[in-house]
């Protein structure tokens, strides 16, 4: 599998932000099937809710983790997929949340708890690992570009938004 | 054997009715939306249609996937549930074997399903007076199952995978059959079943499931 690896980089929580929007533009345009991976914590939500901010997604942006999959409407109508797997525990599990769905679709996904999924993941996918740092105010954020899927974007320099 | 035969682990899902090897009746449903709704009222007319009743069946041949989660869990639980009401037999053969079974080639088959986004299910078969699995089903780019089963040129490609990956397997010296060999076929299930029942006999139907295929732990993630 050809994988694109870029990072690891330390970020505070508005540039984990501002690159989670960046994320999600790009996301959005190709349909990119985005894994999100790290502990309880580390970040994925603010990252994912930043990336369907990216996407255009302007209403709520509730977890997903009772739901399993939310989807929201992003920028020109086009389709946001959020599902998190922390509570799927097998694989009937996850052909019962519409796993297969989220595979066959050509909309944007986000998965967060990714790792659940091991095995079942697609080869065309973006994964983004999420981990502590000894500084509390920072995450490192490790990104892999796996099969045919957009070039992911690098951090910029942080932006304040409130919207976040 | 009186056999009910049915496969819906992709979006062609496919039933018959058949004595041993002999089909006496076949239906192709497509679209996987409708395979739940569809496929009982189809045995019903089959059944019908050929003069028999669900009391007369003696055995039950399923295609175990892999394919469509969804699609895969609705021939396993009607298969499943046929046999333990009636006290059935069951028997189970991939769904990639019967794609190789039905492809009428004398060349090894490499059976494939378009699992999306990049990735393919894929066996390895030779079909003569029976069946030989060359390679085991198996989950990953396409790309990659061309590198690892050596020679593309020696193998033709059947299904819906090789469909999808056509202009990459033909550059890569592979043969793609034609599409209408590309359905698991219900009649292929007969065929296997006849030919080598004590194959796809399945011992304890209660506890049977059918074969999702995982990635090779090689491929996998980040996160594990």
């Amino acid at each position: 599998m050809s994988a694109f690896e870029i990072g690891p980089f330390e970020l505070t929580e508005p540039e984990l932000a501002q690159y989670g929007r960046d994320i999600g533009r790009v996301a959005l345009e190709a349909g990119v099937f985005v894994c999100l991976y790290g502990d309880l914590g580390a970040g994925k939500s603010t990252l994912a809710r930043a990336a369907c901010r990216g996407a255009g997604v302007t209403g709520p942006v509730p977890s997903p983790t009772f739901t399993l999959v939310n989807q929201y409407q992003g920028r020109g109508g086009a389709v946001v997929q959020h599902a998190d797997l922390y509570r799927v525990e097998t694989v009937e599990g996850l052909a019962d949340m519409g796993w297969e769905g989220l595979l066959q679709s050509d909309d944007m996904v986000l998965v967060e708890w990714a790792d659940r999924a091991d095995g079942y993941l697609p080869a065309d996918r973006w994964d983004v690992r999420l981990d502590f740092l000894a500084d509390p105010a920072r995450r490192q954020v490790a990104l892999r570009a796996c099969g045919r899927v957009p070039r992911l974007p690098a951090p910029q320099p942080a932006e304040e938004d409130p919207s976040c | 054997m009186l056999r009910l035969a049915l496969d819906t682990s992709t979006p062609v899902g496919s039933v018959a009715i058949g004595r041993d090897a002999e089909v006496l009746a076949e239906s192709l449903l497509r679209v996987r939306a409708t395979h739940s709704e569809a496929v009982l009222p189809e045995i019903d007319r089959l059944l019908t249609g050929c003069g028999l009743s669900a009391s007369d069946l003696q055995g039950v041949v399923v295609g175990g996937g892999p394919g469509s989660f969804t699609g895969v869990r609705i021939a396993a639980a009607l298969a499943k549930g046929m046999c333990h009401a009636r006290g059935l037999e069951l028997f189970s053969f991939s769904s990639l074997a019967a794609v190789a079974a039905g492809a009428g080639c004398d060349r090894p088959v490499c059976a494939m399903f378009d699992a999306r986004r990049g990735q393919v299910y894929a066996a390895g078969y030779r079909v003569g007076e029976g069946i030989e699995e060359l390679f085991a089903p198996r989950a990953g780019p396409l790309e990659r199952l061309l590198t690892d089963i050596g020679e593309p040129r020696d193998w033709s490609f059947a299904g819906d995978g090789a469909g999808a990956g056509e202009g990459i397997i033909r550059s890569a010296g592979g043969q793609v059959l034609e599409p209408d060999t590309w359905v698991p076929s219900a009649r292929s299930l007969l065929w296997l079943a006849a030919v080598d029942p004590d194959q796809g006999r399945v011992a304890d139907p209660g506890s049977w499931e059918p074969g999702y295929v995982r990635l090779p732990a090689a491929q996998r993630d980040m996160g594990s």
